[in-house]
């Protein structure tokens, strides 16, 4: 009887615990989710003009919409190719870290300067560093004479891209680099000593050991990243604003500039819709790829 | 393939029907109506009244600080709060800023500073306060009062105009023996002569503005309109598919392939371009007014003293065009304290606060009557010079739904510059684009 | 034998010195821009300032960017205190309390955190303006739980399910009703992990721009991000005066991540690598 009422009184803690967060989580979170799946099928705009419905007007006009398939096709190109570039540089950083290092605390807090300093200014100061005319980028390729003349990197089509991949790649490789070294440590210092006695070289260990037993940690770093990645918005907003010829215009940003600057709130609702999906559909492939790597440890 | 855009469809089919069920939802975000409760409250005798006036910066910390002290000291009862915006050169945040703030309905702002542009959009959403009975319309010229009028209403009190200008080094210009150019083709040959000439590899020929941005829709329309082109005709027709188009979007990029104009430009908006001028290695700018009073500075500029400015250069046959510029003072249409938020907006554009204006920053007043003043024609002599230009400037396609077409324009303008639209293709698009957007 | 051994460490150290420089080196170059003359700004070489002047700092400290950081500093505060608290309710409840559909809950959370912000903000500035918190530190607060209520209770799950089974019991047995067992010895027991969870919260809500670039436009309630990213002047951008506000507001997180170094390493990966 008496255990019976102390556990009721614990459920009901229990609920009572969990309500103001999700209660919160639901007004900021859920409900704008759903208003925005819904504002997708009006013409809302800002303007006092009452809006009409238009079933899936926005997302036809989102078909017909060039600038909006060019911000497609570059927030999965930056998503892509920033993100395997952290996992490749975290990688390295992590296999450096994880050695005996003279000053290894100072190395390791070095790392996470980038990934504590605020998007808007490391954008910023890449901004600086790769200003046309007064940039170090360039002085320093000149002085190394990697360069003649001075590309402009931010002006350029080609290479708008690569500057803001370069300046996302800087700021997130060490979230990268720690969560895996923090994986490497959770791997037992017996399979290596066993592998070594076996003849093993270093970069058998690492090929062999290191990376399948990593390889957990690696999908779920990747999933993180991943997702952050294709919801980037501070970093264009203020390196690039976008440009040139929307050749950095991704989708965050150009569902902001839609919404909010002209104004258009059905139609940027429609943009940020499909991005919500397209956000659900890559968590569960990476999810499903994530469960796969856990299965093949424990199951070998 | 086939399958999942069926369930695709499918899905937002049911997303539809929900959403018809749930119903509501019409109202749209943010633009609920307005709160009428406030705005009727009359101030009691002796009491403070406060207006709030959104105004942006323009030269530092404390733009308005002194003309809000004269204001006060002269209205004791009325006091001023002022919310500092952003600088014009982020135009893109102090529309957003303005348009969440008027749509809202919560009467945050009473009187504000907004670009010209914004006029009919601001007008035709109801935001402004028609402004006819206040201002005495012939003390202004005439061109202002006219783009500051939609639908037959003035929709704002006029602060300053700016507009497109021709820079160019005197020096080098007097070297050569070449007059200052009047038409584009002559701007070129110009520029390769001097080029060649002073065999400096450092030195550009023609400086303009082709970052992705507002400011390149201003080249563009100079560009444009001095070849005769247009936009947007007055019967909010999409015009821009035009021989006349052409020739002047190609005429922007071949600056930019025949070498007379760097690449960097690309990612140049106003100050960029001023900087590599003002340290003597370009021959031609096209920039606003603030660029007279920065080349004249000996401690920032190594070309003080070989300046000389100009209306911009024509196609042959064409016209000299400039965009207008210029911020303007507008009253909330449900502003609480109407009347001495109208007082505030008469005392900003009035002749002593546009005179302290112009030579604090050397804006070009919208009064005539300004540019009478002896010090100031001394100190800058340009204001008076190139009156006509700022009083013939053209304006960008006059409709509320400006800021669209805008942001196609930067976008598909740069992407013919860069190369990655042909020109036909881009003209083709825009025409498509803007006329989709007046429907 | 040993001369391989000294090229190996000798490599090594310079790989590491390799990983410092790239991490560090953009900040440094702010660093020296900051105290560059503006007129040295326009001209490379030399790269050290020619002439130190500590004026972009004095402009920075005699602005509204003071305005900036402590509006940063009430919410980033608030921010930590309330989702610590709020996070660990229910975190607790999802860990060690006998509630039904739990992994629901915590799919839940998780869930919220993977939304594109974009996705949410044009109806929360609608909704944060009809309540009335429209450039308050409150909107702010409020809507930071976000993705600040996730981290904790991501984060402190974890924590708490690793606490020995039988404490509740035990609680119990000495009289403690669940309440006085999570705020007296849960709590206390999991002070590592609010620590860290405290910490990461408290940079993700200094650094966030989104949110706080729709919900305020007065500098009485603009944050930091904001402040930077609105800096330029009428026509250009003040680059001495950008370079010294980046690094006044980048220091006070340098210190806190050399100070808790080892936490946060813990705590960014300490989800993650349990999985």
């Amino acid at each position: 009887m008496k255990r019976s009422r102390r556990h009721r009184g614990a459920v009901l803690t229990g609920y009572l615990f969990l309500a103001p967060s999700l209660a919160i989580l639901t007004a900021i979170g859920f409900y704008p989710v759903v208003r925005t799946l819904l504002l997708s099928l009006y013409d809302a705009t800002f303007l006092n003009a009452p809006s009409r419905f238009v079933g899936l007007g926005n997302y036809a006009k989102l078909l017909d919409d060039v600038w909006f398939h060019l911000a497609y096709r570059n927030t999965w190109l930056f998503t892509a190719v920033s993100v395997a570039l952290e996992t490749a540089i975290g990688l390295s950083f992590a296999v450096l870290l994880d050695k005996r290092l003279p000053g290894r605390k100072w190395v390791r807090a070095s790392v996470l300067i980038p990934w504590a300093i605020p998007t808007v200014v490391s954008a910023s100061m890449w901004q600086w560093l790769f200003n046309a005319d007064f940039g170090f980028i360039n002085y320093a390729l000149e002085r190394l004479h990697l360069i003649s003349s001075y590309p402009n990197w931010l002006g350029d089509r080609a290479s708008a891209m690569w500057a803001v991949i370069i300046a996302d790649v800087w700021k997130t490789t060490p979230f990268m680099a720690l969560i895996l070294l923090a994986g490497m440590q959770t791997i037992s210092e017996d399979i290596y000593e066993a592998a070594a006695i076996d003849g093993a070289t270093s970069l058998q260990r690492f090929r062999l050991i290191t990376l399948p037993l990593l390889l957990p940690t690696l999908v779920t770093a990747l999933l993180l990243r991943t997702l952050d990645a294709f919801r980037v918005f501070d970093l264009i907003y203020v390196l690039t604003g976008g440009g040139p010829a929307n050749a950095t215009e991704v989708l965050s940003s150009y569902a902001y500039k839609t919404t909010f600057s002209s104004a258009q709130v059905g139609y940027g609702a429609a943009m940020a819709a499909v991005m919500a999906v397209s956000v659900l559909i890559l968590a569960r492939v990476l999810q499903y790829v994530q469960r796969r790597a856990y299965g093949r440890i424990e199951g070998g | 393939m086939k399958g999942t855009k069926k369930r695709i469809a499918g899905w937002l089919a049911a997303i539809a029907f929900i959403s018809t069920v749930v119903g509501g939802c019409g109202s749209g975000s943010g633009s609920g109506g307005a709160s009428p409760s406030s705005s009727a409250s009359k101030p009691a005798d002796g009491e403070k009244v406060t207006i709030r006036f959104a105004g942006i910066k323009t030269f530092g910390e404390d733009s308005w600080t002194e003309l809000v002290k004269q204001f006060e000291a002269r209205n004791p009862g009325i006091h001023v709060e002022v919310h500092q915006l952003p600088p014009p050169s982020k135009s893109t945040e102090i529309h957003q800023y303005l348009v969440t703030a008027l749509s809202s309905g919560q009467n945050d702002i009473d009187v504000f500073t907004g670009d010209v542009v914004w006029v009919p959009e601001f007008a035709s959403a109801g935001w402004t306060e028609a402004m006819d009975d206040y201002v005495e319309k012939d003390q202004y010229y005439p061109g202002v009062i006219e783009a500051l009028t939609y639908q037959g209403k003035l929709a704002a009190i006029p602060w300053y105009v700016d507009g497109g200008m021709l820079y160019y080094r005197k020096d080098l210009l007097e070297k050569y023996g070449r007059p200052v150019p009047k038409t584009w083709e002559e701007l070129v040959e110009t520029a390769k002569l001097i080029k060649e000439k002073e065999q400096n590899p450092k030195l550009e020929g023609f400086l303009w503005q082709g970052k992705q941005a507002e400011v390149l829709v201003c080249d563009f329309v100079e560009f444009l309109t001095s070849a005769g082109g247009a936009i947007v005709d007055e019967n909010e027709k999409s015009v821009i598919n035009s021989p006349e188009t052409i020739k002047a979007l190609s005429f922007m990029k071949s600056t930019l392939d025949n070498g007379i104009s760097p690449k960097s430009l690309l990612s140049y908006d106003e100050e960029p371009s001023r900087t590599v001028f003002t340290d003597g290695n370009a021959i031609f700018l096209r920039n606003w007014s603030y660029v007279w009073d920065a080349s004249q500075d000996p401690a920032n500029s190594k070309v003080a003293g070989k300046v000389g400015v100009a209306p911009l250069p024509s196609f042959e046959g064409g016209k000299s065009a400039s965009t207008m510029g210029g911020y303007q003072f507008m009253v909330a249409k449900n502003a609480k304290n109407k009347e001495a938020a109208i007082k505030f907006a008469q005392f900003l554009s009035s002749r002593e606060s546009q005179l302290y204006y112009a030579k604090k920053v050397a804006f070009s007043p919208t009064r005539p009557a300004v540019l009478e003043d002896e010090e100031l024609r001394k100190e800058s002599p340009f204001l008076t010079e190139l009156a006509d230009v700022f009083n013939g400037t053209v304006a960008r396609p006059v409709t509320p739904k400006y800021p669209q077409i805008s942001l196609k324009l930067q976008a598909t303008v740069s992407a013919a510059l860069t190369g990655s639209l042909s020109v036909e293709k881009a003209v083709e698009m825009l025409d498509r684009d803007i006329q989709a957007i007046l429907n | 034998m040993t001369l391989n051994r000294q090229i190996k460490a000798l490599g090594l150290g310079l790989a590491a010195a390799l990983v410092v420089f790239l991490n560090i080196g953009p900040l440094l170059w702010q660093g020296i821009t900051s105290l560059k003359l503006d007129r040295d700004l326009n001209t490379l070489p030399p790269i050290l300032p020619r002439e130190v002047t500590f004026d972009h700092y004095a402009n920075v400290f005699h602005s509204v960017f003071v305005r900036f950081i402590a509006n940063s500093a009430i919410v980033a505060f608030s921010v930590t205190a309330i989702s610590l608290l709020l996070g660990s309710m229910a975190a607790y409840a999802i860990a060690r309390l006998p509630i039904k559909g739990k992994s629901l809950w915590l799919g839940l959370f998780l869930a919220t955190s993977m939304f594109p912000q974009i996705a949410i903000i044009a109806p929360l500035y609608a909704m944060i303006r009809k309540i009335g918190l429209y450039n308050t530190h409150a909107g702010l607060v409020l809507s930071y739980m976000l993705f600040c209520l996730p981290l904790c209770v991501w984060l402190l799950y974890g924590f708490f399910k690793d606490l020995p089974a039988g404490l509740e019991e035990a609680a119990a047995v000495d009289g403690c009703g669940p309440v006085r067992t999570f705020w007296q010895i849960a709590l206390p027991l999991a002070m590592p992990g609010l620590v860290t969870a405290g910490l990461l919260v408290f940079i993700a809500s200094w650094n966030e721009f989104l949110i706080a670039l729709t919900l305020t436009n007065k500098v009485s309630t603009q944050t930091i991000p904001v402040g930077i990213a609105l800096f330029p002047q009428m026509f250009y951008v003040p680059w001495g005066d950008v370079s010294a506000a980046s690094v006044v507001v980048t220091l006070p997180l340098v210190a806190l991540v050399l100070l808790f170094e080892n936490k946060l390493a813990k705590g960014l990966t300490g989800g993650a690598v349990k999985g």
